[in-house]
């Protein structure tokens, strides 16, 4: 596949099938560190990835903020939701749920940020406002897919002139699924940077297909870590003239 | 460039159950916001909500997955919008020409389900997970409508079907499909959604006078209230479209997005990402803003929300611009609220009516714009903007346009 007029200028990711993966210590590399109340372990690898992908290089920060742009593959939060389950389980009368003692017993064991913990787009969110990326988004919740067309749609979007620069992934964590999907699950992130280019960008998709096979389950993350697997392991992706 | 023109619509809203009903309660002004039917809101912080009236489907032969998504509130309004536009529009969906692209959230099971299999520890069903997943529509309008041009969803909060609209106009301009079945769908009168933004402190709570609870740009305005429903579009080629006869609604000229990099739940108050949007849009459909002829907007009734697209609107398109919030009387159907509001704009330069916002009785002077209280004006006009802004930060404008 040939994304025309984009470069790849760095990507990077952390996979939990890798032996250097035990030592990342996902808070500390948060950006801010406020915030990591409000993010599950699906937004803490995505935002570790972004920030490790944006620290290769600066260009990026040649382009103003309304010419950056972030497309993100995520999936909603499935697992972990510890304050739900200590509502629901607040809420049994006599074994059974009450809609009414989940209204005045179940809500105090809610956090009041329960809900924003659990959006979808968290990574697109606090990732656009740790870097300033200020132009076209997206947020695609379409499992292993989307990573691939995250990158196809950040590419067009550099290609057609709507963006200067695009950082794009995935992240997903899959860690505590493996008990129901019952198969090998994994958990990780990664992340590319694209700047619009007078070269084009040849995508070896067989490759990364190949890659993707070998991965256990990775949900939204699968395409993007594929992405950068095969991209250290045989580069890929190539710039065609 | 391709030019991309609207042949059908569908919608199912608190307001009705197709788009001539949705369409005639908004500009008679009416109500869909009442106490919570759907289960016993006592004791919750907030009792009321727009709720779609009940319907039932007629039986349909489909896959067990798609027989699991139809159970769903999300599966039942998807299908009867999806089915509206495309019967509206009179296309063969089954082709590699056409693609998809929603703007959907993940639904949730009954409480009640959920603390059973939490009590006996019992893992998820993954068919039913499926089943509820932001992608569920997709695989429904996948199996009825036959489409195989390639399928995308996106999950930007209130902003997810206005991108889908986007990427839909994008996708055919670009020549990768001719056509694609682009839209929104969102389900938010369950007991936990309305717990989950009772305790963000996002929603009104004039329990005792829901009718007067959705405010937008109004002085005493004090949140938003949830709704819910679907609302689908047809989008062809120009060219295409004419060839094959079709009759055309209108034409999608332009999208525009951006990202506030702000903070999750708040706009930036100057309204520099809706501003963003708007120029974006109008940038892409090639118009001034004094081209614009009514801006519906993403007007939730929150005090942050209204002002900050207000300054928005201001800069990006100034304050002679007739303004309206159709959330004033279907509520916030979040992740359907674009593309509803793109139809509901669409409708207007088609009939040449403006709807209202009802409500609005004292304008916040933080609000001053060029509002249309009450009741809906007669207006012609050739082109239309639609706002739609997102937990998280993401922003959308859409611009539709007569068709000549």
């Amino acid at each position: 596949m040939i994304l025309k007029n984009v470069r790849l200028v760095s990507v990077k990711g952390l996979f939990s099938g890798d032996d250097n993966f035990v030592q990342y210590r996902l808070k500390k590399l948060i950006p801010d560190r406020k915030s990591i109340k409000l993010m599950n372990r699906t937004v803490q690898l995505g935002i570790v990835a972004a920030r490790m992908t944006l620290e290769e290089s600066d260009v990026w920060k040649k382009f103003p903020p309304s010419r950056r742009g972030m497309f993100v593959s995520a999936s909603p939060a499935i697992r972990g939701q510890d304050d739900l389950h200590n509502a629901l389980m607040a809420s049994m009368v006599e074994g059974k749920f009450s809609y009414k003692s989940f209204a005045e017993q179940g809500r105090t064991h809610i956090h009041p940020l329960w809900l924003v913990r659990g959006l979808s787009n968290n990574i697109l969110g606090f990732g656009t406002a740790f870097w300033d990326f200020q132009g076209e988004n997206m947020n695609y919740c379409q499992g292993r897919s989307g990573g691939k067309h995250a990158l196809i749609q950040a590419a067009h979007a550099i290609c057609e002139g709507r963006l200067d620069v695009a950082l794009v992934g995935g992240a997903d964590s899959l860690i505590e699924a493996e008990e129901f999907l019952h198969k090998p699950c994994a958990e990780g992130a990664a992340f590319a940077l694209l700047v619009s280019s007078k070269t084009d960008l040849k995508l070896d998709l067989d490759s990364i297909e190949k890659h993707e096979q070998k991965l256990s389950e990775l949900g939204a993350g699968s395409w993007s870590i594929a992405f950068w697997k095969a991209y250290e392991s045989n580069k890929c992706v190539l710039m065609t003239e | 460039m391709r030019d991309v023109v609207i042949t059908g619509i569908g919608m199912v809203t608190p307001l009705g159950l197709n788009v001539s009903q949705t369409w005639n309660s908004l500009i008679e002004g009416k109500n869909g916001i009442h106490r919570i039917q759907r289960f016993d809101p006592a004791g919750y912080p907030v009792r009321f909500a727009a709720e779609v009236p009940d319907f039932a489907l007629e039986d349909i032969s489909v896959s067990p997955l798609a027989t699991k998504i139809l159970q769903q509130l999300k599966g039942k309004f998807t299908y009867r919008a999806v089915r509206e536009a495309i019967q509206m529009s009179g296309i063969t969906t089954k082709s590699t020409r056409v693609g998809i692209c929603v703007g959907s959230e993940a639904a949730r099971p009954s409480l009640d389900h959920l603390a059973e299999q939490l009590n006996v520890q019992a893992p998820p069903d993954l068919d039913e997970m499926r089943s509820m997943a932001p992608s569920a529509p997709i695989d429904l309008i996948e199996e009825v409508s036959g489409a195989l041009g390639g399928s995308s969803v996106i999950s930007t909060a209130c902003t997810s079907s206005s991108q889908a609209v986007g990427e839909g106009l994008y996708r055919i301009r670009r020549g990768e499909v001719d056509a694609m079945i682009v839209g929104g769908v969102d389900v938010l009168v369950d007991p936990l959604m309305v717990m989950g933004f009772s305790l963000l402190g996002a929603l009104s709570t004039r329990n005792e006078a829901p009718e007067n609870a959705s405010r937008p740009f109004d002085l005493e305005r004090d949140g938003f209230v949830l709704g819910e429903g679907a609302g689908f579009l047809i989008l062809e080629e120009q060219e295409m479209a004419k060839l094959r006869g079709a009759d055309i609604l209108g034409k999608l000229s332009g999208f525009g997005c951006s990202s506030n990099a702000y903070r999750i739940t708040d706009s930036p108050p100057d309204g520099r990402g809706a501003a963003q949007s708007m120029m974006a849009a109008l940038r892409d459909a090639r118009l001034t803003p004094e081209q614009i002829g009514y801006i519906n907007a993403h007007g939730t009734s929150t005090k942050m929300n209204d002002t900050s697209e207000t300054r928005g609107i201001i800069k990006a398109i100034g304050k002679d611009t007739p303004v309206s919030s159709t959330k004033s009387m279907m509520g916030h159907l979040v992740a359907a609220c674009g593309a509803v509001e793109t139809i509901v704009s669409l409708q207007a330069i088609r009939n040449g009516v403006l709807p209202p916002t009802r409500n609005l009785e004292s304008i916040d002077p933080d609000c001053s714009l060029h509002h249309i209280p009450h009741h809906a004006r007669e207006v012609k006009i050739d082109h239309a903007i639609s706002n739609a802004f997102g937990f998280g930060g993401s922003n959308g404008t859409v611009v539709v346009s007569k068709w000549q």
